[in-house]
């Protein structure tokens, strides 16, 4: 087990354990966010590194639990390569945020022209869109190369049910407040496997059905009530637009900060 | 001021090397620059109005080693090395003695113009004073002077010796005009400035025939009337150097923005999406080179910069493939195709 690697990206918990600790209570818990990497340990595409894969589980760990992101999935491939184009350089995370969370500032006048013609006051209800994440910690170099084939690895708007959903139900049910999720078995994708129950039994009953970057899980966690993207035609600003993604950079600190990149020139938004 | 009011600049016109710096004196090319060329600079000189602040400055106007290396590609423009071409024709023997005294009298002409407007502003001055008292004032209260017009200060002084300025001739000039002080004040400098061209140094006595006051010292701003500038053979081997963001400034200047330099901000450029005067800037701009190594915590904080006063972070740089399969189609770093330029902008994501 990499757990000198562990302890290089490794939060602590949301109860404030981790694994160095030594907690008088009981000196082999584990935290919960080492809970979720062990659940997804075999998400892990063959041949590639533990640590980019550590990485990426904590910022989709940070996504789900922090940010409330929906339809969290892992991707090692995605579906540029039937292009011939490569696939990322390293595994990527594409997910749901709970509010939209870029508005182009052209778009944003649009929307906000469209109120007024309505009678409307305020900012209209829009849409969330999907997104591509990069998980990277902060004390990397990169370079304009990398950037670039990451961006050529990316499609402009991240598929549904592609890639791999995480186990997050190991987080669910070994957290002590006990989130009130527990309907989550109602995802959009029916489940062939049973639902969720505690972490180790989930560990195993995780079919590895397909070749591990399509397969249809059951884990996919979605809130009743949340819009419903993937039936709506893609708004015509996110496709006339340059890519964009999400640049998670992990610190030391285990605080992840998020930054939007363009793959392009685009005015920045008056915030 | 649109593209047509400018006056006429000629192609390709002098960019003046001084010090390392590039440097351009004449307003009608500066105005040119920026209305065509999408080249705002940043103005340097003092203003002889205000000379104790540096908020506002004037002529002339420096340019950047991108921008002057941008406008001699594009082959609208030339380097000239300043001090060289001055040498050569002021110390030597490059500009003949006709065209020197030729200068010279058209410099008098135009200091004799200048002095007579002056003249006549003060005149129309002075009566526009005297009517107003006139009519309000009791005719008692008005000197003896001031009705008799004002004698031609120039029967006084008529040689002047050179290479002085005589301050104390200005105080016992003739001054018929001996009306408040205030006009004094503001009477036409009788010596003058001596003019700081190199061609002082044979300056003639400023010899005034009767009639008419004497003539202002002209103090060109530019050399370039008696001096020619012709793009000489080798200048397109001269190409300013600059700095390895070149293409990005190059990419960013062919989509129509403005480069001011980005210091302020800690970048290299700041990109206007058009005249600096009319917009904020959109994105403070650092170039690099395609395989260069950065830190992603320098990202980061540029982003969080960008962010805090609403900009956009950019990066970017020339493509370059991959070292194996470069099939020499010329995409190297100083090749500035645009096609060939990827950039991207970063801003806080906002959670």
């Amino acid at each position: 087990m990499s757990s000198d690697r562990h302890s290089r990206f490794t939060a602590t918990s949301a109860n404030g354990r981790s694994a160095e600790s030594m907690s008088p209570f009981d000196p082999t818990a584990v935290s919960s966010l080492q809970q979720f990497i062990h659940a997804n340990e075999h998400r892990r595409a063959p041949n590639r590194p533990d640590d980019t894969h550590h990485l990426a589980l904590q910022v989709a760990h940070s996504l789900r639990f922090q940010h409330n992101w929906m339809d969290v999935r892992l991707h090692y491939q995605t579906n540029r390569e039937n292009n011939g184009a490569p696939g990322p350089p390293r595994p990527v995370i594409s997910g749901l945020p709970p509010q939209r969370l870029y508005v182009h500032p052209d778009e944003q006048i649009d929307l906000l022209q469209k109120q007024r013609r309505e009678g409307k006051a305020g900012w209209p209800e829009v849409a969330s869109e999907r997104e591509w994440v990069l998980p990277t910690q902060l004390g990397e170099t990169w370079s304009l190369r990398r950037f670039g084939e990451v961006f050529d690895a990316l499609s402009t708007i991240p598929p549904e049910k592609q890639g791999g959903p995480l186990n997050f139900d190991v987080v669910r049910s070994s957290a002590a407040g006990g989130l009130q999720e527990n309907d989550d078995t109602k995802s959009r994708v029916p489940t062939p496997g049973g639902g969720p129950t505690d972490g180790e039994d989930a560990v195993g009953r995780m079919p590895d059905a397909s070749s591990g970057s399509d397969a249809e899980i059951s884990g996919t966690a979605t809130e009743t009530g949340a819009p419903n993207p993937s039936t709506a035609p893609p708004n015509p600003w996110r496709t006339s637009q340059p890519k964009r993604m999400l640049l998670a950079s992990a610190d030391d600190d285990s605080t992840i900060v998020y930054y939007i990149i363009h793959d392009g020139l685009v005015k920045p938004r008056q915030n | 001021m649109s593209l047509a009011d400018t006056a006429a600049v000629e192609e390709p016109f002098p960019i003046f090397e001084l010090a390392h710096r590039f440097i351009l004196y004449d307003t009608a090319t500066i105005t040119y620059v920026r209305a065509k060329y999408n080249i705002a600079g940043v103005l340097i000189g003092g203003l002889p109005q205000a000379p104790q602040q540096n908020v506002f400055l004037g002529v002339p106007l420096e340019l950047m080693p991108e921008e002057a290396r941008l406008l001699c590609e594009k082959g609208v423009a030339h380097v000239v090395d300043d001090v060289k071409a001055h040498k050569q024709s002021f110390l030597g023997r490059g500009l003949g003695d006709e065209e020197r005294r030729a200068y010279q009298a058209s410099l008098r002409k135009q200091g004799q113009a200048a002095a007579g407007q002056a003249a006549k502003r003060t005149e129309d001055r002075k009566k526009a004073g005297l009517t107003k008292l006139a009519e309000r004032g009791d005719w008692n209260d008005i000197p003896e002077d001031m009705f008799r017009s004002p004698r031609a200060p120039t029967k006084k002084k008529v040689k002047r010796p050179t290479g002085e300025v005589d301050a104390a001739a200005n105080g016992d000039a003739p001054n018929a005009m001996s009306g408040d002080d205030d006009e004094q004040l503001f009477a036409p400098p009788k010596g003058g400035l001596l003019p700081q061209s190199g061609l002082s140094r044979t300056t003639s006595n400023t010899s005034v025939s009767g009639g008419g006051p004497e003539p202002y010292a002209i103090t060109p701003a530019t050399s370039y009337p008696p001096l020619t500038s012709a793009p000489s053979d080798d200048a397109a081997l001269k190409l300013p150097d600059v700095p390895p963001s070149y293409p990005l400034f190059k990419h960013l200047h062919e989509n129509e923005y403005f480069m001011a330099p980005g210091l302020r901000f800690g970048c290299q450029y700041m990109a206007y999406p058009g005249d600096p005067l009319r917009f904020h800037s959109h994105f403070l701009c650092n170039g690099m080179d395609w395989d260069q190594e950065f830190d992603l915590q320098d990202l980061v904080g540029g982003g969080r910069l960008g962010t805090g006063v609403k900009k956009g972070f950019l990066i970017g740089g020339q493509v370059r493939i991959g070292e194996a399969d470069e099939s020499g189609d010329g995409q190297s770093a100083t090749d500035g195709g645009e096609e060939g330029v990827r950039t991207f902008c970063v801003e806080w994501g906002g959670m």
